[in-house]
């Protein structure tokens, strides 16, 4: 009898295996003897024979046995004996079960007589066991291997290397191999094979060839190299074998090699404060609509954070929301969000990642105080089309990879559309009927690999948003942009890469009521960048980057147009405003010893305001106003108005007390020539950015950083603390009750004071396994203080007070568990302190009337914040033949129902003053999102 | 574009609210309350260049944020007839405005908190003064020297039929101006108001009731007289402007002024059904005073405090002599002033139309003329009927119209003698009956 068994289906589940080592007694039975021929059999007739006469059951797959040669003859021969001869040089062992009267027939494997010591202790599901063995003198403890859960995203088969041999396990076994370009056949020389979780890493010789030594059991190893796609390969060792690996070529990016080993950059890297998150890791973190948003799971990290739910702008490290250089392939994107901030506006499946930088960034980005947010597109696959989408409750999204060229160029085309108006229309409320609400964003990457030595891409990006509630204004915003990046190899050591953008950011109102005052406005900012950057590698210790960047911004700060024969709104048209802004940058990547890395840059920003414009002078140490306006000074077009700009540093040190503990500390110091004007509280699509100028000043921010990083267990964990102080100048705020839209001296209720923010980040991550996640936790305070020479340009008295976004204990955890391959649970935590707000603390008499008095600016807070979000993620069945793998998830957003409070105001009602609390998400809000990918 | 720009901002606030599901709760005020606020002083004071008993207003803020009880029933008094609210004003100060050309005026206080010069004196331009406050338990303060900017003439105040920004239909007042000395560019307009009140329920008669014992057993007892009236049904108001009205010479510094709108008053407000008068007096402020104005203005309408505008506490120009930090609200400033008054009637720009409802309900009714002696003891059914005559004329809360006649009030469950109007449709309760001295009938 013949039982036709999956191998995994032993090994499933810890109950039966466990069944199988109570029943086991370890002795090879030799009373019976059995003859019998093996000439001229094959080897399924010589087994089925050997079944029947020696009354024992076999279990096995005929696969193994295919080709096995069964040509011995055996007389009076105990099963034992037969089975050792037969199978020795095989990768299959044998295991009797003598009072069961059953043989099991093994691939590769042994059955043990004994749990290993750690069993026990093992909760976690059975492929990402691991055991660390006392000493080498003991044999390592079987390899659990559930095929369910452990396959890779390549969906290549495992790879079982070599026979168990009882009688000499070891805990490490020997790999070697050859590897070889699937394309040309020739060796791959320099490919790094790393083992993950472990710090074992082979590299190819010139004829590509490798040797790894491997612990027993699973191990999945990664290849990398350039201009090879890298690949991954689950391997099972059952002792020493080798291992021939064909890989692909890949269209890398010459300039930078990506190193595979990210876990180690933790610990290794002398940058702090840069986090990286990947699309494809934030598809399952619970949100809003399940809407997936990059930039929202920022928000989870340390450091970063919002003045609220449905406030766009994300605050770095307390600097202001203006302060942070959001780009999309080198282009930046004024505004990355749609609807207040509630969804980003990328599309989720072009994006690759976003590189956040909260400390020192690279020497080739300035401009912006506080943080660099690097948004990245994918590149298309270059071999055939493939596509990604969903379908949630708000938007659908679509993107599409073409290849154009095989193995050269591709294109990948995203696009995303809103269908949001039934939200507005299922609100039972009458003024909100003839509202709309709908937003789309498209984007196009074409990417060309010219050589070895040279690539191209350009990307094209348009979004766009409309809204309106009441019928008669319009209210749009839209951001554009497009790059065009050329990166080269100059010699053997250098790289260059030149990248030319520009961007554009609009918004407009558009207004029509049934008076005579119908208008429309409009405001643009653009700004155009070249920038060439070069990297030489001059020795082992090291690589410089260098180059220089100029930047040309024009803002037409507002029109307003009458609309219609009947208005009578004056025209206004306030002068466009011109700018360059340049820098040249250095930086040296110092490897000063194995322990200590330098990171030191200097970068020379350099800012000019430009005519033609009309900028007015104050008297000296009076309040800026039309009544202290000294001089009117006209300037030409193309005429310098004013120049600011200095120095820049950007240095970061690290230093390895151990491979997997460092400490680290940086400084960097910044300028900012251009800001927002707001004076809501939290941003809006429509605050307009103005240019220094005259009488506005730059910002200036000075960081200095000092953290402790560590990795645990084989980089499944990472550790930090890393606290910072930061003090920032001449930033903006209002005088109260500023009026900035369309004003022609915005000088005039503008302020300018200091800012400081300090804080201690701790950040728990585990990286892998079928539960991952992070918890993250900041402490920080940030407060600002403008003290001018009269009452009006005083805030608080001159003194600091707390900004908008001081919050300062905040939260959250992130975490997933896999149950199986199909289901997944994702979880999102927040907790933070309620922001600071001005309220209202009594009423005075005054003009014949009643007013409210405010306390001092952000006296008080909102009560505490805190949501809980949960999904379920269900993956489509993998079969082979299904035109699309698809996936659906289901998440509630703010479980448990938390009121939590967006602001507080006071409305005067029948002569009563009230207190209202709003927020933006009240209730659980529930969502199905389906995703297909082909 | 100030009012642009807080249009936009409450729509995109409405949307932030209510678009995406947003609720709003009402907190308790009581968990805002905050310890170790205290009452601030309140200085208000608008000296002027013209020669008249000048004043200054001290009172204290109030730390309650709920109104109720300092609102007054009745929206046609104004907030301003000091002694009728709750406002707390601060006695026993001692106020003196002083020159920098060594010219000192003494006040005394009047009213409780009102001070008043002692001589009349106008404030002359080129030179800087300073309010000088001593209160009662011995805290001085000063304000920051203010200076007369300059003065512009009233040229010309006129109304006209239009339609405000809400649609609306009305009579706006416009006026226009001229520089005359000095800086003026900014502008703060204030006004008083005077209308004629001719109740529309008004009858040549009135009760006269003596005598009345409504306990009196077995019934009551009382002398209710039907007698010619006395004085006239006809009565003057005069309400003083509460709002902010503000403006500028869009040409920049003394340029002129032309048809900048002080008030608008919608066809259905019964102040302009008959003659209707407005005193404008235009202030020419500093552009501290200005913005100072224009501020305050912006935090109090409910639509700015709605969209999230930064809002922020706003102190008066004025310090403790110490030179220690108290905040004290109020403002105090110098202007240049310049009156025009202006008299219109319905008629002129609404002939032949409807006059303005009147505000209050103006239900005939016929009441029984006595009613059960207050003080009988016995078994007594429901009573269906309103209140008495006699009662209702003993409270004042009732007027004679008419004598009862068959379907005049057909809503009468208790028909009485006579018909009756509730008083403030049939007297004169919402203004004076003299007829005040600048008043021109026309």
């Amino acid at each position: 009898m013949t039982l036709f068994l999956r191998p995994h289906s032993f090994f499933l589940k810890k109950g039966s295996l466990l069944t199988i080592f109570l029943m086991v007694q370890f002795t090879f039975s030799q009373n019976t003897s059995i003859t019998i021929t093996g000439d001229s059999k094959t080897s399924s007739e010589f087994f089925a024979e050997l079944e029947d006469k020696s009354n024992y059951t076999f279990f096995y797959l005929d696969d193994w046995i295919e080709g096995l040669e069964v040509k011995e003859n055996f007389v009076d021969a105990s099963i034992s004996e037969i089975l050792d001869a037969n199978l020795s040089g095989t990768t299959l062992n044998f295991y009797l079960l003598e009072e069961e009267k059953r043989v099991f027939l093994l691939q590769n494997t042994v059955v043990y007589d004994e749990l290993p010591p750690s069993f026990y202790q093992q909760n976690d599901s059975m492929a990402s066991v691991r055991f660390a063995l006392e000493s080498r003198g003991n044999p390592p403890p079987p390899t659990f291997y559930n095929d369910e859960v452990s396959q890779t995203a390549q969906k290549l088969p495992v790879v079982r290397i070599g026979r168990a041999d009882e009688q000499n396990l070891k805990s490490t076994y020997q790999l070697s191999g050859r590897v070889i370009n699937a394309q040309t056949g020739t060796p791959i020389p320099d490919l790094a094979i790393r083992v993950r979780g472990s710090a074992r890493v082979a590299v190819t010789n010139e004829q590509g060839e490798y040797e790894l030594v491997l612990p027993a059991g699973y191990n999945l190893i990664s290849t990398s190299a350039m201009g090879i796609r890298d690949s991954e390969r689950e391997i099972i060792m059952y002792n020493d074998g080798t291992l021939d690996l064909q890989l692909q070529e890949s269209l890398e990016q010459l300039e930078e090699v990506v190193v595979e080993a990210d876990a180690v950059s933790n610990v290794e890297d002398a940058v702090s404060g840069s986090e990286e998150i990947s699309s494809e890791e934030s598809k399952d973190i619970p949100l809003v609509l399940g809407e997936r948003n990059i930039l929202e799971v920022a928000k989870a990290l340390p450091g970063i954070s919002s003045a609220g739910e449905g406030a766009t702008g994300l605050n770095v490290r307390g600097g202001k929301t203006d302060q942070n250089l959001v780009l999309l392939d080198d282009a930046v994107i004024y505004n990355p969000t749609h609807f207040f901030g509630i969804f980003q506006a990328l599309n989720p499946f072009t994006t690759e990642k976003v590189n956040i930088y909260k400390g020192a960034p690279p020497v080739e980005f300035g401009g912006r105080l506080s943080s660099v947010l690097d948004i990245e597109t994918k590149n298309g696959d270059t071999e055939k089309i493939s596509g990604e989408g969903s379908i949630g409750p708000v938007t659908g999204n679509l993107a599409l990879e073409f290849p154009i060229k095989k193995d050269t160029s591709s294109l990948v085309v995203g696009a995303r559309g809103a269908y949001a108006d039934w939200i507005l229309k299922a609100l039972d409320e009458e003024s909100l009927n003839n509202s709309e609400a709908s937003f789309f964003d498209g984007i196009i990457k074409y990417h060309h690999k010219f050589s070895e030595n040279s690539e191209i891409r350009g990307t094209a990006y348009y979004s766009k948003d409309n809204f309106s509630i009441t019928s008669d204004s319009l209210y749009n915003y839209s951001n554009r942009l497009g790059s065009v990046r050329w990166a080269h190899k100059l010699s053997e050591k250098s790289t260059g890469v030149l990248t030319a953008s520009n961007s554009n950011y609009n918004f407009g109102i558009d207004y029509e009521g049934e008076g005579n005052s119908n208008f429309e406005l409009d405001y643009t900012i653009n700004e155009s960048e070249l920038r060439y950057k070069l990297n030489t590698r001059f020795n082992e210790a090291h690589t410089l980057d260098y180059g220089l960047s100029a930047k040309y911004y024009g803002v037409e700060p507002g029109n307003v147009e009458p609309k219609g024969p009947n208005s009578n709104v004056e025209r206004i048209s306030i002068d466009k405003e011109q700018a360059l802004e340049g820098a040249l940058f250095i930086g040296d990547e110092f490897k000063v010893s194995e322990k200590l890395l330098l990171n030191v840059g200097a970068r020379y920003a350099f800012y000019a305001a430009m005519g033609e414009a009309t900028q007015n002078t104050y008297q000296e140490g009076a309040p800026r106003s039309e009544s202290t306006v000294q001089d009117t000074i006209s300037y030409d077009s193309g005429e310098f108005i004013k120049t600011y700009g200095g120095p820049e540093a950007r240095v970061a040190a690290r230093y390895l007390f151990t491979p997997d503990f460092s400490v680290k500390a940086s400084f960097n110091n910044s300028y900012q020539f251009i800001h927002t004007l707001s004076n809501n509280t939290t941003v809006s699509p429509i605050d307009t950015w103005k240019l220094s100028d005259l009488n506005i000043k730059p910002q200036k921010g000075y960081q200095a950083t000092f953290g402790f990083f560590k990795n645990l267990n084989d980089n499944m964990y990472e550790l930090s603390l890393e606290g910072y102080y930061k003090q920032m100048d001449d930033v903006l705020d209002f005088k109260t009750g500023a009026d900035l839209l369309l004003n022609e001296n915005v000088e005039t209720e503008v302020l300018q004071g200091e800012g400081k923010a300090y804080g201690v980040e701790f950040l728990l991550k585990k990286n892998r396994g079928d539960f991952n996640g992070w918890l993250s936790y900041t402490y920080s305070r940030s407060k600002y203080r403008f003290d001018g020479d009269t009452s009006e340009e005083r805030i608080n008295n001159g003194e600091f007070f707390p900004s908008n976004f001081d919050k300062p204990h905040d939260l959250s955890v992130i975490a997933n568990y896999k149950f199986t391959r199909r289901y997944s649970v994702s979880m999102n935590f927040v907790y933070q302190t309620g922001r600071p707000i001005t309220y209202p603390v009594g009423t005075f008499r005054f003009n014949n009337a009643d007013y409210v008095t405010f306390s001092d600016r952000n006296k008080f807070r909102i009560p505490d914040y805190y949501r809980l979000d949960l999904g379920i993620n269900i993956e489509g069945n993998h079969k082979k033949n299904k035109l699309a793998h698809s996936f659906i998830t289901i998440q509630v957003y703010n479980v448990l129902g938390r009121n939590n409070p967006y602001s507080v105001f006071f409305v005067t009602e029948d002569g009563e003053v009230k207190a209202l609390q709003s927020s933006i998400f009240g209730v659980p809000i529930p969502s199905i999102t389906y995703n297909f990918k082909f | 574009m100030n009012r642009k720009g807080g249009l936009y901002r409450i729509i995109l606030a409405i949307m932030l609210l209510t678009l995406l599901g947003a609720c709003l709760d009402e907190l308790e005020i009581e968990t805002l309350n905050q310890d170790g606020q205290s009452a601030a002083l309140v200085v208000e004071a608008v000296l002027t260049d013209e020669m008249i008993t000048q004043k200054v207003y001290l009172s204290r803020s109030s730390l309650r944020l709920d109104l109720e009880t300092d609102t007054v029933y009745n929206p046609f008094i104004p907030l301003g007839s000091r002694p009728l609210d709750s406002v707390d004003m601060e006695g026993g100060a001692t106020v003196r405005v002083l020159g920098d050309n060594g010219a000192e005026y003494q006040f005394t206080e009047g009213d409780e908190g009102v001070y008043l010069s002692n001589q009349p004196f106008a404030l002359e331009m080129g030179v800087g003064y300073t309010l000088d406050i001593t209160t009662r338990n011995g805290v001085e303060y000063i304000s920051d020297p203010l200076t007369v900017q300059g003065n512009s003439q009233l040229t010309n105040i006129y109304a006209e039929r239009a339609v405000n920004d809400n649609g609306e239909e009305g009579v706006a007042i416009y006026v226009d101006s001229q520089p005359m000395e000095g800086e003026s560019q900014f502008f703060k307009y204030v006004y008083e108001e005077t209308y004629k009140i001719i109740p529309p329920f008004t009858s040549e008669f009135e009760f006269v009731l003596t005598d009345y014992d409504p306990c009196a057993l077995p019934e009551p007892t009382y002398n209710l007289e039907v007698v010619e009236k006395t004085g006239e049904s006809v009565c003057f108001n005069t309400v003083a402007s509460d709002q902010i009205v503000q403006g500028s010479a869009l040409g920049g510094a003394n340029s002129d002024v032309t048809r900048q709108m002080v008030r608008f008053i919608g066809k259905d407000n019964f102040i302009i059904s008959h003659r209707y008068s407005i005193l404008v007096q235009q202030q020419v402020q500093s552009a501290d005073a200005y913005s100072f104005y224009e501020t305050l203005n912006s935090f109090s309408q409910s639509g700015d405090i709605f969209s999230q505008i930064q809002p922020g506490a706003l102190y008066a120009n004025v310090q403790r002599k110490d030179g220690s930090t108290e905040n004290i609200l109020g403002y105090v400033e110098a202007v240049g002033v310049s009156d025009q008054r202006l008299f219109f009637n319905y008629e002129d720009f609404f002939p032949d139309e409807e006059l303005p409802p009147f505000p209050f309900n103006c239900n005939l009714s016929s009441p029984p003329e006595s009613h059960i002696s207050y003080c009988f003891s016995g078994p007594t059914g429901p009573n269906p009927c309103p209140l008495s005559i006699i009662e209702s004329v003993d409270q004042g809360v009732i007027s004679f119209y008419a004598y009862y006649s068959e379907g005049a009030v057909p809503t009468a469950t208790c028909p009485g003698p006579y018909i009756v109007v509730p008083r403030i449709c049939g007297d004169c309760l919402l203004g004076q009956k003299e007829t005040p001295e600048f008043w021109i009938e026309g």
